[in-house]
């Protein structure tokens, strides 16, 4: 009985559909991989230095994590814990940058520092004695515009976790050194971990970034492979591997966070007074500058200088022909936003009150296949299996259902767990229908986390790129395409630079809306 | 209803309404044309425009790399969602042709194409022309100090100093499967070898070789020769010349590539797609064609864009002799020999 209760038809109804567009693409990039000639596959895999490759892209998703914990750790404690001045505003801005896709970061930097770029050229020198072009500089970058996830879960944390701990600390007589090293820090652990994995798994499937500084990984040999070859194997044998490689990563980080455990206090926690940084408060403000100039106001300037080198005629002809492009984004994301958050909400739901399992566990799949390997195998799964899809918008939406199901799942569980089935309950007792029930209780109370999920997704899915190359149909490009577009054909030019902007303003607007709306507990600075 | 319900509401309708537009298949009209184009956009849109304001056929276009639109036209197979492939050398059309994913078409306008630039069977034609040149910077190289030949470039005097794109450009793949037609596998292996171990530089794309050049990051780009003109129309102050290798009387003369179009096998509007080939390879077609693009035209009475800037038309240097069917035939096995080489 308890069995069937965990597998109830309500729970299957939500599970098998994105089971089968999370499984499918994989099954036949398997499929393709093992009916082509395997002969000449290890000779090739040799002349590719696979070894070699893998081991570059550890090294640059290590030196990703290092430098966004760098950035993103430090500002998170000066912004929730300490006297640092303008902290409000720190904290309402450092998690801004997500909004920048690290492949516009990326181009940023290129207009920036690359020779014959703005910094180059002032210096009066061919090129900087540091190339962008390494293994160093996509690190750069990829920690530049991904650190938000790590000050997101560390700040969360720091709110979170009861200062009296620290304060029993200092009362003991340890040193502020001391208790951050043995009291705050432990404390920290789960998030801080979860934050740096979900970085280094950045660094180690993305594709835009080192597509653009010429660093070989996986993904752009899988790329070039795509772009220039009818081949099959080697593209979907790599494909596979890279996917193994990342399962098993997300394995680890279960198997790390779990035995972490999680020590969050749920509840209202008596805010710690602010530990005063004395003669470093300024030094820290400097920093705290610096990191936001990097990655939020840098990159701004950069782009909006190099949009309004477009000569007003040509602006406004531009803006219309790009104008449809802006559309599909917007509603496929949308779309692949508002499907996701339902089908999420529906397994937490279930999930939450022990009626199904492991669903959430087995969508981290999605999660964890990178998106061009995702793209490459939608595109023959779709066209085989469900062809009234491929080939129209909607394979982009289930692109993004695929890919960031797991975010959308993990904010509706994190909404649902502030709550007892028990307040449920007692509006059924009262009378009320389960569906009513859940109307007039839980969706209100869970609302500020759905919205907030519901952006995540959105976010993500208006700045996909690998995947999206690949699965759209003919005549419908998004934002994120025509800037890769334009981006390869001539450089990041003054119309690549516009519709990077356009895109970075679109996403930063409800993102910006919705960081306003987490300053509680931040108190202003004085 | 209360207000809080609006926006939810709204975003719900917004989703539906897209996801509705996007179910219902396109009314499957004759004025239509799908293109799968290499081509960079910007090059072909003049002639294209000019076809759609001809004959009111609607062009649909679908820009991406030859093998990403290749793999879509196999995917496809039993729908096809294309018309016209476009591709940037006959590689990925041969391929094609030979899974007999393509339909031959033999229009009346191709027989002016050369014979040496078609499909026997009219499963693929070129359009237009490009030549493998060396572009090199003028304030890094000295004109006596040029070299001669692609063979030259191995010399240690150009360590580190060349710069190629990578196999994403199926120009590089037809430009070392013209080696091999000529020189055969060994020496073009032992030259391949010689220029990774002279330093040659891998880049994304013909662009970027292009531009790399032209700041004088490397000395020479091995590319095609609309490269160098795209790079003069940018800025004409660029220190950039053009070079035609290979050109002595003992030398393998400089190979010449082809866009190619193709008739996808069961297109939906195969009408439109004969129309277009039709258009493309006519006077008025060609010609908006070679001028958007910079080519050089395969067909007589068609002016060689960028003369006066020193690009040659066909007949006006010494060519390397070799079929676009050779080229074709030979991209497949420099994949497999070379593939691993020419990546970033």
């Amino acid at each position: 009985m308890t069995v069937l209760r965990r597998w109830s038809p309500a729970g299957l109804v939500f599970a098998v559909p994105t089971a089968f567009f999370v499984i499918g693409p994989l099954g036949f990039l398997l499929w393709m991989g093992m009916a082509q000639e395997r002969a000449d596959f290890f000779e090739r895999a040799r002349d590719l230095e696979l070894p070699m490759v893998v081991g570059q892209v550890t090294i640059l998703a290590t030196l990703t994590t290092a430098w966004a914990c760098l950035l993103g750790v430090p500002l998170a404690w000066l912004t929730v814990r300490t006297d640092l001045p303008a902290r409000r505003f720190f904290h309402w801005l450092a998690p801004l940058p997500l909004a920048i896709p690290p492949y516009i970061g990326a181009l940023v930097y290129q207009i920036l520092l690359a020779p014959g770029g703005i910094l180059p050229t002032l210096l009066g020198v061919g090129s900087l004695p540091v190339s962008l072009y390494s293994v160093a500089g996509a690190a750069w970058i990829l920690g530049l515009f991904t650190y938000p996830h790590l000050y997101l879960l560390v700040s969360g944390a720091l709110l979170r976790t009861n200062p009296a701990l620290e304060e029993a600390a200092r009362g003991a007589g340890l040193s502020p050194r001391r208790v951050l090293v043995r009291v705050t820090l432990p404390l920290l652990r789960p998030s801080l971990l979860a934050g740096a994995l979900l970085v280094f798994l950045y660094g180690w499937a993305d594709f835009g970034v080192v597509s653009l500084l010429r660093v070989r990984t996986l993904t752009t040999i899988i790329y070039e492979y795509v772009q220039g070859t009818l081949d099959w194997a080697l593209p979907a044998a790599l494909s596979m591997g890279l996917t193994a490689i990342t399962i098993l990563v997300l394995l680890l980080q279960l198997r790390v966070l779990g035995r972490a455990g999680y020590t969050q206090i749920v509840g209202a926690v008596k805010p710690a007074p602010p530990v005063s940084l004395g003669r470093w408060r300024w030094p820290a403000f400097a920093y705290a500058l610096a990191v936001l100039t990097l990655t939020l106001l840098l990159p701004l300037g950069v782009l909006g200088y190099q949009a309004s080198r477009l000569r007003a005629s040509d602006a406004l002809a531009f803006v219309l022909t790009q104008w449809p492009y802006f559309v599909n984004s917007l509603w496929t994301a949308v779309a692949g936003a508002s499907l996701a958050l339902v089908i999420a909400l529906g397994i937490g739901w279930l999930e939450g009150r022990g009626l199904s399992r492991s669903v959430s566990g087995l969508f981290q799949i999605g999660y964890a296949i990178p998106g061009t390997v995702l793209g490459l195998g939608l595109a023959g799964f779709l066209h085989a299996t469900l062809p009234w899809i491929y080939g129209t918008p909607l394979a982009l939406v289930v692109a993004y259902l695929v890919l960031y199901i797991t975010p959308a799942c993990q904010a509706v569980k994190a909404a649902l767990a502030q709550l007892h089935p028990s307040i449920e309950e007692a509006a059924r007792s009262l009378g009320r229908g389960p569906l009513a029930a859940f109307r007039a209780v839980t969706l209100p109370l869970i609302k500020p986390g759905l919205v907030a999920g519901w952006l995540l997704v959105f976010v993500l899915s208006m700045r996909e790129l690998a995947a999206t190359l690949i699965v759209r149909p003919p005549g419908f490009d998004t934002l994120p395409v025509r800037i890769w577009i334009h981006a390869m054909d001539v450089g990041p030019e003054p119309r690549a630079a516009a519709l990077a902007l356009a895109l970075v303003l679109t996403i930063a607007l409800p993102w910006f809306l919705l960081l306003s709306r987490r300053l509680r507990g931040i108190s202003p600075s004085v | 209803m209360s207000r809080r319900a609006t926006l939810p509401l709204a975003i719900g309708l917004l989703a539906l309404a897209g996801a509705l537009a996007a179910a219902t298949p396109p009314a499957a009209h004759a004025s239509e044309v799908v293109i799968y184009s290499a081509r960079k956009e910007e090059l072909i849109r003049p002639a294209l425009d000019a076809f759609q304001k001809d004959t009111g056929i609607k062009v649909t276009l679908l820009s991406g790399k030859a093998g990403d639109l290749g793999r879509r036209i196999e995917v496809e197979r039993s729908d096809p969602k294309g018309d016209v492939f476009l591709g940037t050398t006959a590689g990925i059309a041969e391929l094609l042709r030979r899974k007999g994913l393509l339909a031959p078409y033999f229009s009346a306008a191709a027989q002016e194409v050369p014979e040496e630039f078609r499909a026997p069977d009219g499963g693929w034609v070129a359009l237009t022309g490009r030549v493998r040149v060396l572009i090199y910077n003028r304030t890094l190289v000295s004109e006596r100090d040029l070299p001669r030949s692609y063979f030259d470039l191995t010399d240690p005097k150009w360590k580190g100093k060349v710069a190629v794109a990578s196999m994403g450009e199926r120009t590089t793949v037809s430009w070392v499967a013209a080696l091999m037609a000529l020189k055969g596998e060994e020496a073009t292996r032992r030259y391949v070898r010689g220029l990774r171990e002279n330093g040659l530089k891998i880049l994304n794309n013909n662009t970027e070789v292009r531009k790399a050049v032209a700041r004088g990051e490397y000395a020479i780009g091995i590319t095609n020769h609309y490269y160098y003109l795209l790079q003069v129309q940018e800025d004409p102050q660029s220190p950039v010349g053009i070079l035609y290798p290979d050109q002595g009387p003992d030398g393998i003369g400089t190979p010449v590539f082809s866009i190619t179009a193709g008739i996808i096998k069961g297109a939906k509007h195969p009408q439109a797609a004969r129309a277009l080939v039709d258009f493309l390879l006519g006077a008025q077609g060609n010609r908006l064609l070679v001028q958007g693009e910079f080519e050089i035209p395969l067909i007589a009475g068609i002016p060689v864009p960028g003369e006066d800037k020193g690009v040659k038309g066909l007949g006006q240097f010494k060519k390397a002799r070799v079929t676009q069917l050779q080229l074709a035939d030979l991209e497949p096995r420099v994949e497999k020999l070379f593939g691993p080489f020419l990546i970033p």
